[in-house]
């Protein structure tokens, strides 16, 4: 290519790639570096801790006939990062960091220019449709099959920390809550 | 360069994929629930298990046929589409979409329009002209620079638009992560935390915290600074404070991350070794 054509390439690179910066867009491969920049933190924390044995158990799932089963990460054959993330979060109806961050202190042009493509997905996305929906058609189970999965269950313990713990680095207390996600596949209306 | 670029790929892809390539070929083909937007756009709603190790592999050989430079451009094509697939499967598990390879892609693409497979490669046996003026030889590596070092520019950018000074509080993001990373394995029957117990300790050292945060604020703020000051500590300073991030982040948080400093062979001159190899082989054909 000749130097001219190189400066064009150069200017085009850069461009794109500013642009996605200021325009916020992380549309892979372009990005705008916004990995943890979005604390949640800034009163309460509320974390997720994790137990190997409940997690590396599944979810526990009742089927069309009434039998209960447990789906973990093996049988819905995908990686334990993964199962992870939709057991302690998407269970728990909390999308992921991209959705959370994507509209939060956007500029209006941005915005606007998203909502040309898709709402914002932080509100728009019914996670628990869409992990029972994920459970029934991994395992291939159909509307009407007797090993349907019409509910499933995560139970997971949180712990909350105030500022102010935070601040001294006192976590003797880390204020354990257990919550329990209970998602139903939504019934056909007749 | 492309040769040092590429064999560091080889190993990156197994540190990236290598959750992908345990899963069983012939079990259940997960439902994405979170497909990544060109899978969306291609209708790609499924896992296919049994095609992950065939891409890996393909993968693999393409990245090491960039290495060699063998049928370099062909090569980066078809590296880069099994990246934009691999990557595309294990973001769309559970929609979480990781940022590990938005440097090399870019990377790869200022190769492709470059003549890296001039020299050191067997390309350059098919080339009549491989005549690589510097221009043509530093433009790839100019660039590949200033985008490395601007990615932890507009990380600091990010902080502040999205969260702002809470970011770097003594209770901010550092140590919030921090005591997430260590409380997500959870307790084992002692009572003792099952992985990362350091990054729990830690957290409650909230001036350590704090000064970890400043300092990388402080790098990342001035970390433009190496494209225009062109002295080899200030070179140097950079490298070292970016590849103690990288591996403070993989040990104290888990973020696999660790093996991407690889890229800061642009900030090396190769033009050193090429004379050296040169002088060295120089009654050889020049090879990768």
């Amino acid at each position: 290519m000749s130097k001219s054509n190189i400066t064009r390439l150069l200017i085009g690179f850069h461009l794109a790639v500013f642009a996605a910066v200021v325009l916020r867009i992380d549309t892979f491969p372009l990005t705008w570096v916004p990995m943890y920049s979005q604390f949640h933190g800034v009163s309460d924390l509320t974390i997720p801790v994790g137990d190997l044995p409940r997690r590396n158990r599944g979810f526990e799932v009742a089927t069309a006939e009434g039998k209960i089963q447990y789906i973990g990460a093996e049988q819905l054959n995908i990686p334990l990062a993964s199962f992870r993330r939709i057991y302690y979060e998407r269970a728990f109806l909390k999308g992921p960091p991209k959705h959370l961050r994507e509209r939060a202190a956007l500029n209006p042009l941005s915005d606007g220019l998203f909502d040309l493509f898709y709402a914002d997905p932080a509100v728009s996305i019914d996670w628990e449709k869409r992990l029972m929906t994920m459970l029934n058609r991994s395992l291939e189970r159909k509307t009407g099959d007797p090993d349907y999965i019409v509910l499933a269950v995560a139970v997971s313990e949180f712990a909350t920390l105030s500022r102010e713990q935070r601040r001294k680095g006192d976590f003797a207390d880390l204020n354990i809550t257990t919550r329990t996600a209970t998602l139903r596949t939504a019934v056909p209306s007749s | 360069m492309r040769a040092l670029f590429g064999a560091s790929m080889l190993l990156y892809h197994l540190t990236q994929f290598g959750q992908l390539l345990i899963l069983d070929p012939f079990g259940a083909s997960a439902y994405f629930i979170e497909p990544i937007w060109y899978f969306k756009a291609l209708g790609i709603t499924t896992h296919v298990p049994w095609l992950t190790v065939p891409i890996f592999l393909l993968l693999m050989l393409s990245t090491g046929s960039f290495m060699a430079g063998y049928r370099t451009k062909q090569s980066i094509i078809v590296l880069v589409l099994c990246i934009f697939y691999l990557k595309g499967v294990r973001d769309s598990f559970a929609g979480d979409v990781h940022h590990r390879y938005v440097v090399l892609v870019s990377m790869l693409f200022l190769f492709y329009f470059s003549k890296c497979s001039h020299q050191f490669s067997y390309d350059a046996r098919r080339i009549k002209d491989n005549v690589v003026e510097e221009w043509e030889a530093s433009w790839p590596i100019r660039a590949a620079q200033t985008y490395i070092v601007m990615f932890y520019f507009w990380a600091l950018v990010a902080k502040l638009r999205v969260t702002g000074w809470p970011w770097f509080d003594t209770a901010g993001q550092i140590q919030a992560k921090l005591l997430e990373r260590s409380l997500r394995s959870g307790f084992d029957a002692e009572g003792e935390l099952v992985k990362r117990a350091h990054s729990f300790e830690l957290a409650e050292y909230v001036w350590m915290i704090w000064t970890f945060g400043a300092l990388v604020a402080v790098f990342e703020l001035i970390a433009p600074a190496v494209l225009f000051v062109r002295l080899r500590p200030v070179t140097i300073a950079f490298l070292v404070g970016a590849f103690c991030f990288h591996v403070a982040n993989a040990i104290l948080l888990n973020v696999q991350f660790y093996i991407y400093p690889f890229v800061f062979f642009t900030f090396f001159n190769m033009a050193f070794f090429a004379r050296w190899y040169q002088s060295k082989y120089s009654d050889k054909r020049c090879e990768v």
